[in-house]
């Protein structure tokens, strides 16, 4: 117990000075780790400057130019994607478009930022749950 | 050695919060509030109330809202309209504040002020609110004030999806609202809310010749917003529309019968950002505004001179057209906006005024414009990272269509802010004016009302100096305001004018102490002290105020806990003195989570029953009455 609050104390500092772009890169790197536990690194390939920048800082994704050698898609336009690779979005109605084919998105939604991961789509590209992350599962 | 400490305690962190998703998601989601992306931090003087803030204090009207904010007492006049004291002060003129909503200025052409309509304006679609202090509008680049309050609502991007949330207190009050939000599969993206609301306050009794009054201040309200956005193109419409009584009134014995404020204000707001930082805004404002007041023991109640009535009814009229258009030059430490707006400003009012002993009915029908010209620029230059100065001028051009002279107002800024380690100096002056508005034009004492051709706007020196320290768990910030406001407004019952520019200087003195410490993201407390002194020496209200606020979360819990303080002061009138005791405002709130979606919550206020009093002359002996009703408010939040 004395030292989970050692340590918190010690953390504090850190949580209170973290950015929200720092947040939202641990958090995808918190996904994608859970999700993919054996990879070191995730090939990830993605429509929009921002989305760019934000693979640049998650220190498990490397950008790829070429569609054809990504691990992920990370989309937050509609575009006419028929490629098998699991693609994560980051807006809800891309998940509706999505729906066959993305295994998650993270994204605002009711005034709060949402995980949803699609149970049937990660099914089919043979991605297991951890426990963890059963909480944020969907039944698509 | 430390080096080492560090690193692991941030490995272990990491490690830790891949343990807990929903964490991070909360930390994420308080780090992004959306005030990150509008504040100023130009400003000399600004706070902010993040919706993380605004969501645990539960609060749901501006009013209640304003009353938690340092320095500021927001109070009601005996009309039932939100008037606003500063420290020491007597009420700070209404003129001298501007209310904005996103990017439109709500402010009235008739009142110089937004708060005659919109001060109890329900607050469910405002994502977070800003408050500038010993400000001008040269941050916005619109029309002049000392006070701005800026409200951004929410919007699709972040709330997509409905959301209903009702509120009920003890006394029958209601305030039901409803959003909805959504990105279409073109793009385009929409927020729409709407409001009905009605606001029940404490009945007091008075009486005069053996016959007992009621004192009512009730509010019923309908507020509708829309707000469309396409790529870069923003339109903001809304229309609010409410009815108060008068509260006191305008009678000799503050006896009124009946009698009502009707009021609506509807708006569009148009605006689109080009490439190369060109921004284009156009507006529409339409203000009805109908005061009737009814008391058969007479109205003391301008005009007509010397006769008594006692039915005066009277309609303002406002139709405001503004253009704005403004073009950023950002280099690698240069930041220079060049800004001019065009406003038209049309403005009539129609009174009837009834001697109804006699009968007699006098009538008073008036009408004015205004074509507003203003030329603006603010320039942001950094001498260093650490090191930045900050200028700016601004024209602003009045030409009435007639009975008032031309009017050509200069104002200029000039501010440096310097940051070492954890601290940031910012030390402002500014030469300003505050705006005359058609109300303080027109004298009242004379039927039909005349203008004074020769008023002149208040001129004001503002110097301010801030010293701000922050660190992991705590910010402090410690600010000294200088306002001197010369050729004050005043109305002169004896003067064939009315309304005349006082030879006296005021100047007012302001220190203002902020301090904030955070135990985690979900638990902090504030500690506001506020002190002024004014040039008269005398207290016209308290002079000063201390705010100690809890914010605190535990599990499904989220607590507000806050106590306002002001000290006593002597209140002086014709009719009486009366000692305003110290005052005490407890406010608490509870909200249960009962799931992501679901919420409860119970808001009580003034627990204490000793919040501030307001003194009100009287022709017979002054009143005190607290500006705060005892009430319990509960709420359920629902979104999907």
């Amino acid at each position: 117990m004395l030292k989970k609050i050692v340590i918190s104390l010690l953390l504090l500092p850190l949580l209170l000075s973290a950015s929200s772009a720092e947040y939202e890169q641990k958090i995808y790197q918190t996904i994608f780790s859970s999700l993919f536990p054996q990879k070191e690194t995730l090939y990830v390939w993605s429509d929009t400057p921002k989305n760019s920048r934000l693979i640049d800082n998650v220190s498990l994704f490397t950008k790829t130019s070429d569609i054809n050698k990504a691990d992920i898609l990370l989309l937050s336009k509609d575009r006419d994607i028929k490629k098998q690779t699991p693609i994560f979005v980051t807006n809800y109605k891309l998940l509706k478009s999505y729906k066959q084919s993305a295994i998650g998105g993270f994204y605002w939604k009711k005034g709060r930022p949402n995980i949803v991961l699609l149970k049937n789509n990660l099914m089919k590209n043979h991605i297991s749950i951890p426990s963890h992350m059963q909480k944020y599962i969907e039944n698509d | 050695m430390l080096k080492y400490v560090f690193l692991l305690s941030s490995l272990s962190l990491l490690a830790c919060a891949e343990d807990n998703l929903d964490d991070l998601l909360s930390s994420y989601q308080q780090t992004s509030d959306l005030s990150k992306m509008t504040m100023k931090d130009s400003s000399s003087f600004a706070e902010v109330y993040t919706r993380d803030d605004l969501e645990k204090m539960q609060i749901h009207t501006l009013d209640d809202f304003l009353k938690i904010v340092p320095g500021i007492y927001a109070a009601r006049s005996s009309s039932n309209i939100l008037s606003i004291a500063i420290p020491s002060n007597k009420n700070f003129p209404l003129s001298y504040t501007r209310l904005y909503i996103n990017d439109h200025d709500v402010s009235s052409s008739s009142f110089g002020s937004a708060f005659q309509i919109w001060g109890e304006m329900p607050t469910e679609y405002i994502d977070h609110i800003e408050i500038y202090k010993a400000t001008s509008s040269m941050e916005f680049g619109n029309e002049n004030a000392a006070l701005i309050i800026k409200l951004y609502t929410k919007n699709a991007n972040r709330d997509s999806g409905s959301k209903v949330r009702l509120l009920a207190d003890n006394l029958g009050s209601y305030d039901a609202n409803m959003y909805t939000a959504d990105i279409l599969e073109n793009g385009i993206s929409y927020f729409a809310y709407a409001n009905s609301d009605s606001i029940k306050r404490e009945q007091y009794k008075t009486s005069y010749n053996g016959k007992e009054y009621n004192i009512d201040s009730n509010k019923q309200g309908y507020n509708l917003f829309a707000t469309l956005n396409y790529n870069n193109f923003y339109a903001d419409i809304a229309s609010y529309q409410k009815r108060n009584d008068n509260f006191l009134g305008k009678g000799k014995y503050n006896t009124p019968e009946n009698g009502d404020l009707k009021a609506r204000h509807s708006y569009i707001h148009l605006s689109q950002t080009f490439s190369q930082d060109i921004k284009v805004q156009l507006s529409y404002d339409n203000l009805t505004y109908e005061r009737h007041y009814i008391d058969q023991n007479g109205l003391t109640i301008a005009t007509p001179s010397s006769k008594t009535i006692q039915d005066y009814d009277i309609t303002f009229e406002d139709n405001i057209f503004s253009a704005i258009i403004e073009k950023k030059f950002t280099t690698s430490n240069n930041s220079l906006l060049l800004d001019g707006f065009y406003k038209y400003k049309g403005f009539s009012s129609n009174g009837d005024y009834i001697d109804s002993l006699t009968p007699t009915t006098y009538t008073s029908n008036i009408a004015n414009s205004l074509n507003m010209y203003s030329l603006y620029a603010e320039d942001n230059y950094d001498i260093d990272s650490s090191f930045r100065v900050v200028t700016s001028i601004k024209g602003d051009f009045f030409r009435y269509d007639k009975e008032v002279k031309d009017q050509n107002e200069l104002l200029a800024k000039i501010g440096f802010i310097k940051k070492v380690d954890s601290f940031k100096a910012k030390l402002f002056y500014e030469k300003g004016y505050v705006p005359l508005s058609f109300y303080q034009i027109y004298n009242p004492g004379n039927t039909p009302y005349k203008a004074n051709p020769n008023l002149d706007t208040i001129k004001t020196d503002i110097a301010t100096a801030s010293l701000n320290y922050t660190s992991d768990k705590l910010e402090s910030t410690l600010t000294y305001v200088y306002m001197k406001s010369m050729g004050l407004v005043e109305y002169a019952y004896l003067s064939a004018n009315g309304w005349i520019n006082s030879s006296n200087d005021q100047v007012q003195d302001y220190i203002q102490l902020d301090s904030t410490y955070k135990f985690d993201l979900d638990n902090k407390i504030v500690l506001n002290l506020a002190y002024g002194k004014n040039s008269d020496d005398i207290n016209y209200s308290p002079n000063f105020e201390a705010l100690l606020s809890a914010f605190n979360s535990y599990k499904d819990f989220d607590f507000y806990n806050t106590l306002i303080y002001k000290n006593g002061y002597k209140y002086t009138s014709r009719s009486g003195n009366l000692n305003i005791l110290p005052s005490y405002e407890l406010i608490s709130a509870l909200k249960y989570h009962y799931s992501q979606d679901l919420s409860f919550g119970l808001r009580a206020e003034n627990i204490l029953n000793k919040s501030m009093e307001q003194a009100y002359k009287g022709r017979l002996h002054p009143k005190q009455i607290q500006i705060s009703d005892r009430k319990i408010w509960l709420n359920m939040e629902y979104t999907f």
